[in-house]
This record gives C-alpha cells, structure tokens and sequence, in this order.
C-alpha cells in the first residue's frame, strides 16, 4: 500500500489486485441490486422485464447466487490478501496511510459538516477520507451480514435443523433492510461523492487505473502530500 | 413459442389484475369475479368454449329437465315469478351431482375444513361470506380446462383470496406468492400445493406442515415448517401462541430496521446534499 513513483506527477493509489476486486465488487453489487430487488418486487413491470431477461424467476434467482458468489470471493480474495500482506510482506494494516479507522476520522466527520454548514476549514485529510474508509468498511461488514442471511434464505431446511423457522422471516427482513440501505447509498451517494461532485467531476479515474496526481492529492488529501513530498522521504504504508 | 406463452400468461396476468381489482370493488362474498360467475343466465359462446363446454344441459341439471315435462310430478318453480330469479343460483344447485364425474374431488371437499364449515354455517372472520360450495370457487360453465399450472396459481389467489385477503395479500409479499404468481414460476407453490384443493387444510400444526413443504424442500422438519409464510394476525386463536409470538417478533425487528434506514439514509442523502451545495458555492465563487 505505497504511494510508488509511477511517472512524474503521479502516484500509485490502488494496487492492481484492489482494482479487480473494485471492479469485480462493482458489477456483483450493480447485479446483486438488480436482480434482488426483481425478486422482491416480481410485480413490477421493469421487474418482470428484468427476469424475462434473465429467463424467468428461476434465471433471475440464479443470477442472484451467481452474483452473490462471485461478490462474496472477492471480499474474501481481500481479507486474504490483508493476511498475506501482514505476515509474509510484514506490512501495516493500521495507522495514516492505511483504511484503519481512527479517532481522526471521528473529527474529521464533524469537521467537514461543519465545513459543508460554513462553520470552519476543510479539514486536512490524508490517504483515505473518512467516506472513503466508510465505504470500505459498510461494503467489508455490510457483506458479511448479507452473506449469512443470503445462505439461510438458500438453504433455509439446512439452518433450522438448529434454527427455529422464523428465523428465515428475520433473515429476510434484514437482507431486504440491509439491501435497501445499501442500494440507496452505494447507488446514489457513493457516485455523487466520489465521481460526480464539482471538485472531482467528471470522474475520478484512479480507483481504476490506480493513478492518482499529485494535483488532485494536494487538492483532496493534503495530509498525505505534507508526508509523500518529493525530497521529503519516503511515503508511509 | 416460449415467447407467445409468456407473453399470453403476461396479459393472464394483466387481466386477472383488473379482475382481482373487480372482486376487491365488488364488496364482500363475491367469491369469482362478476360478470364472471355462473347465474340463472347462461353466456353460450363462453360456455362451449369452456371445460365443460360438450355436455347437455340435462347431464347436470337432469331433474329440472324432468319437472319442464308435461304431467312431471317433480316440481320446477314457477319460471315466471319474478323473485324467482332473484333466489341465488349458486347456492340453490344439488352439487351432489358433480361427484359423478369427479368423484375423488368430491369425496376431498368433504373431509376437508369447507365443508366442515358449511355443516357448522360458520362464516369468515374477514369477509363474512359462507363456506363455498363447488360453485363458489369453480365457474362451473365457464371456466376453461387444462390451464398451465400458473394460470391455475394465478386464479387460485384471486378465487382463494376473495374470501382470505389478508393470506392472499401475505402470500404475494412472500417468496413463494413473488417467484409463482408475480413472476409466473411453475416451479413455485400456489395456494392448493400446500393446502391441497379440495381439501382445504389450514396448516396450523407445524408437524403436519412439515409433510407438506417437503413436496418441495426434501429435508423439511417442524421447525422448518414453523416459518410463517402468511405473516398476519388474521384468524388466529388462542391455539397459535406460537405464530403469534413469531409475529411480534416479525413486527419489531421490521420497525426498528424501518426506522434504522430512514435514519442512516437520511443522514447521508441530507450530508451529501449540504455538501454539494457547498462545493457548488465554492465553484460559484470562484469564477
């Protein structure tokens, strides 16, 4: 997780691996949304569209575990890369440059409503915001949870050998509750802060092509330029 | 050809829709849609298009044949009084008849709760109508024969739900009623795969249910089949305690989800939105 001198005036900012897992994330959540809510809401003309697409309730339903699976190893491929990144290339999974949260973070929230509310400064953020590491974290947890629930829904005769049956109305409760959560942030907030907002429109590229400029870090993350300044040692992990 | 099929059990769905709309309009204790159901009066065309569409008047209605002949000793009521025409005619009919072709359907009905209830003249708690006779639930001159097992599901909600429609409206936000009926899946179970046709069981001990999910989920045990399929405290007794507790269960953790999204999406639509406006001013300035 370094900041490696790619070409002048830029920097590396998401491994090759990341961006895979990005890309594979997005699209598995894209369809994950889709076909989940064509599920729920079979009534609807654009859902029966959408499984007619998909060859019917039983396509759509199986594109949906297709899709669940797939999300599901990439969120794994992750966790053990972070394991691999730990103990075989001994790097650090917490601390500045790194999606640990701290109490930073905690401040940092305040003290960028307090910015949006025109109550003081932009506060100083380095390699990861606190949205971006709420990103991270909603999507690394929110998966899990909607994993568990999603195999009891799968195998509901298998879990209530040692589960009481409204257990399967609970746990589509809340892979409904988490889904709508989800959707309505990772659809409508996570573009518009990331990609659509005045200072980044029209797009910021990097979670794609991992490249980042040292414009755009001044700009955004003016803690990490303070530490990655060239002729000013080496960048933090 | 699987185009067509779809697309006809599309406007199946499209139809039966206004129907269920008709039915719902059409008030309590109309249990086929109107216009719909058989009466005094007798839709010709419809009724050689039906199932039953090649039998004579007489193989059913044999003894009022009998009473129109001259010096027949079995009475008809007289055709010209007016409030003749007024008695129902659904009820009125000797479905004793029919187990003469359906003799296995006929014998169901009678083991099962309908009939049971018809004995006792109780009605339903939510619509107040009586329990239905074969007539009831089946057009008899009208309805067409061998629908595909979805046009069959497709009807069955609205026929069944006529006289339960807090089940039918539990089944459809259900994954059996979204995946069968919604989006027209054979494979899914419509009201008759577990309550059986005639029979008409209600499914309230889960030792009993548990047979019954196993048609399809092999493996199915009492506390598989304690998953509540018709979420609603309609028609329960004293003797579901346990579903009832289920519920409430149910209700709570759906509250406090419901409450737990608005809160979490609020505050992020309404922090994005300051923000924006923020950022915006700031270009604005700028320039």
């Amino acid at each position: 997780m370094s900041e490696r001198e790619l070409e002048k005036g830029q920097v590396e900012r998401f491994s090759v691996l990341n961006r895979l897992l990005h890309v594979l994330v997005m699209v598995g959540f894209l369809g994950l949304g889709i076909t989940g809510f064509s599920l729920f809401f079979g009534g609807a003309w654009w859902a029966r569209a959408i499984a007619w697409c998909l060859g019917g309730a039983a396509g759509l339903a199986w594109t949906h575990r297709f899709l669940a699976v797939m999300t599901y190893a990439a969120v794994m491929a992750h966790l053990i890369w972070l394991l691999y990144y730990k103990l075989v290339l001994k790097g650090r999974l917490t601390g500045p440059g790194t999606m640990f949260p701290g109490w930073t973070d905690v401040k940092n929230v305040f003290a960028h409503l307090g910015w949006a509310l025109d109550k003081g400064p932009m506060p100083r953020f380095d390699r990861f915001t606190w949205w971006e590491k709420m990103d991270y974290w909603a999507v690394l947890l929110g998966m899990h949870t909607m994993g568990i629930t999603g195999l009891v829904l799968w195998f509901p005769e298998w879990f209530t050998q040692w589960l009481p049956g409204y257990f399967i109305n609970l746990a589509l409760l809340l892979h409904l509750f988490e889904a709508i959560i989800a959707v309505a942030i990772k659809f409508v907030v996570h573009p518009i802060v990331a990609h659509l907002r005045p200072e980044v429109w029209p797009a910021d590229t990097s979670i794609f092509t991992g490249r980042m400029s040292h414009q755009r870090i001044q700009q955004g993350h003016p803690a990490l330029w303070e530490r990655i300044k060239p002729g000013e040692g080496e960048a933090g992990s | 050809m699987a185009l067509s099929t779809k697309h006809r059990c599309r406007a199946a769905g499209i139809i039966l829709a206004l129907l269920a709309a008709l039915v719902l309009a059409g008030g309590a204790g109309a249990s086929v849609p109107p216009g719909m159901e058989s009466s005094w009066y007798l839709d010709l065309g419809r009724y050689q298009a039906g199932a039953h569409g090649k039998l004579a008047c007489a193989e059913c209605h044999a003894k009022q044949e009998l009473a129109l002949k001259p010096g027949s000793k079995t009475a008809h009521p007289d055709t010209k009084d007016p409030k003749y025409l007024m008695t129902p005619a659904l009820r009125g009919y000797d479905y004793a008849q029919c187990q003469r072709c359906h003799k296995s359907a006929y014998a169901r009905y009678h083991l099962g709760k309908h009939a049971e209830a018809l004995k006792k003249g109780t009605k339903t708690k939510q619509t107040g109508s009586l329990s239905p006779v074969c007539g009831d639930c089946h057009q008899v001159h009208y309805d067409p024969a061998r629908l595909d097992r979805v046009e069959l599901g497709r009807r069955q909600t609205l026929v069944c739900g006529a006289c339960h429609p807090a089940q039918a409206a539990t089944y459809l936000t259900d994954y059996h009623g979204q995946a069968g009926d919604k989006l027209g899946w054979d494979k899914a179970a419509f009201c008759s795969d577990c309550h059986g046709a005639h029979e008409v069981k209600s499914l309230k001990s889960p030792e009993l249910t548990a047979g019954v999910c196993w048609r399809c989920h092999p493996g199915s045990n009492p506390r598989f089949a304690a998953y509540v399929v018709h979420p609603t405290l309609v028609d329960l007794t004293k003797e579901d305690a346990a579903k009832r507790r289920s519920l409430y269960l149910i209700y709570t953790v759906s509250a406090i989800l419901g409450v737990l999204a608005v809160c979490v999406v609020g505050f992020f639509y309404g922090h994005t939105f300051l923000w924006m406006l923020r950022e915006i001013q700031h270009k604005l300035r700028k320039h």
